[in-house]
């Protein structure tokens, strides 16, 4: 029985196609790993769920950023992917709970990586400029996961959060929904950054 | 694209894929883009630092300037370089250590200090160099003339196909080298821009570069701020280096590993973005719209 919910970035940086010389998300990657690592570890499971966004921008047939970034964090980790439940990016609150619900049966036991960031408008330089909005809605996710507050995470209102470009809500509340009633839910660890104007999230969370 | 082939220098072993860059340090009062800027030996040694900090993988050291000029003797050649290779290899271990001579004479006495490659830039025409270079290990650079006397300007000389004579002379000096003995990988073939060329003759081998590099040695070039950049562009000498860049990326794209210059910082990055471009070289970090 595996007790343990990571939620890691979804940014395209964190993969190696897409490092340069200098590998700019050399120490996010590492947080990432480390924190999927040891959750496996304490959790003794070697197979995890990813729980990823669709893409925002799809152009391509490619499978979703968020689900090869999540898969790539996961081999590094050493951990396999035994299931992946995208999420539309922006589905509605009740249907990212129907499928949070059959989650919890379905996979029930089983570790999830939750693929997800915040708003991607937190500067000047932001991919999607400033937006003052995004600090608050940020850090109300961010509460959401240092209370372990699944309702709170449920309570991310979509189009707010689609306005802010935050591409983790969906994914967050499908999780908060598959968690929801897990008895002693914790935080462990959360740790936000945001060096090039968007929120990346590295959180572990238990339960007992 | 096409491609050299691996380039060994000193202890050194290249990618045909690799873009190095060859700083001009010369030894001399009267060379006409620096007019003696490194005559002086101290001068030239922190020429040398300033290179090498600025990322060139190679020096080329000279003695005699190109053009026709004061006679100098393989007595007084040697007084202005091999001391100071020395003194170079003494300050730098690891640096590849290049010396523009055609003398043989002056090939040795270099090797014997340290020098790692034998810049022939007049095509042969001492016909023991290759021996010298076999002897000690070192590299060549093999050019293409079209046989003029060294330290001759090329008058009313015309070639049915100039890219044809420069392969067939490149090609000959290549392989006599190498069975006089100097290793393969050692051998470089330089077509020698503006050297027995009308500026023609030189925008002519750069245009079709590709059938140089395609060859399967490694190939040099030396652009920097000549005749045919001027030309091309109306600009005396001192006023040519954005000319020199842009012939500078066609080779570059069409495969060129050694570039012989003045300017290391900026031809380093105009390399540095052809091999990004062609994909043989990531860049240096990125994280616009990744992050």
């Amino acid at each position: 029985m595996s007790r343990s919910v990571v939620v890691v970035p979804s940014a395209p940086f964190l993969l190696p196609e897409y490092t340069g010389r200098t590998d700019a998300a050399a120490d996010l990657r590492a947080r990432a790993v480390a924190a999927v690592r040891d959750a496996a570890a304490a959790d003794g499971t070697r197979g995890v769920v990813l729980v990823v966004a669709t893409d925002r921008e799809q152009r391509g047939t490619r499978p979703p950023l968020g689900q090869r970034v999540g898969a790539h964090l996961a081999g590094l980790a050493g951990v396999s992917v035994d299931a992946v439940v995208a999420v539309a990016w922006d589905a509605p609150t009740a249907d990212c709970r129907a499928l949070g619900e059959q989650l919890a049966r379905s996979s029930a036991g089983s570790m999830l990586v939750v693929v997800a960031d915040g708003s991607a408008r937190r500067g000047e330089k932001a991919p999607g400029h400033l937006d003052e909005r995004a600090f608050a809605v940020d850090d109300a996710l961010l509460a959401a996961l240092r209370t372990a507050d699944p309702d709170a995470l449920l309570a991310l209102d979509p189009q707010l959060c689609a306005d802010l470009l935050v591409h983790g809500r969906a994914p967050l509340q499908v999780a908060a929904a598959a968690l929801r009633g897990r008895p002693g839910l914790e935080a462990v660890d959360v740790h936000a950054e945001d060096p090039f104007g968007v929120l990346h999230v590295v959180a572990t969370l238990t339960s007992s | 694209m096409s491609r050299g082939g691996v380039l060994r220098l000193g202890r050194r072993e290249f990618a045909p894929s690799a873009r190095l860059v060859m700083a001009i340090v010369n030894r001399t009062p009267d060379s006409f883009y620096d007019k003696g800027v490194s005559w002086a030996e101290d001068a030239a040694l922190e020429r040398v630092r300033m290179v090498v900090e600025q990322g060139a993988d190679l020096v080329d050291i000279g003695g005699i300037k190109a053009a026709p000029g004061a006679e100098i003797d393989a007595e007084e050649e040697k007084r202005r370089v091999v001391g100071f290779v020395e003194r170079v290899r003494s300050e730098h271990p690891d640096l590849v250590i290049s010396v523009d001579t055609w003398r043989s004479e002056v090939a040795r006495a270099v090797c014997a200090v340290g020098a790692d490659l034998i810049n022939d830039a007049w095509g042969g025409a001492d016909p023991e160099l290759p021996t010298v270079a076999a002897e000690f290990g070192a590299s060549l650079v093999c050019t293409h003339t079209g046989g003029v006397t060294p330290r001759t300007r090329p008058h009313r000389i015309e070639y049915d196909d100039v890219v044809d004579d420069v392969r067939t002379s490149l090609l000959r000096q290549a392989e006599r080298a190498v069975a006089m003995g100097v290793e393969r990988e050692r051998v470089v073939i330089d077509p020698a821009h503006d050297f027995g060329k009308n500026t023609w003759h030189s925008l002519e081998v750069t245009r079709r570069l590709d059938e140089l590099t395609s060859l399967g040695w490694p190939v040099l070039v030396s652009l920097s701020n000549k005749d045919f950049v001027g030309e091309s562009l109306d600009l005396p000498v001192g006023e040519r280096l954005t000319g020199t860049l842009a012939a500078t990326a066609l080779c570059a794209w069409h495969g060129a590993q050694v570039y012989r210059v003045h300017e290391v910082v900026e031809t380093r990055q105009v390399l540095d973005l052809v091999s990004v471009v062609a994909g043989d070289l990531p860049p240096a970090r990125t994280v616009r719209g990744l992050a």
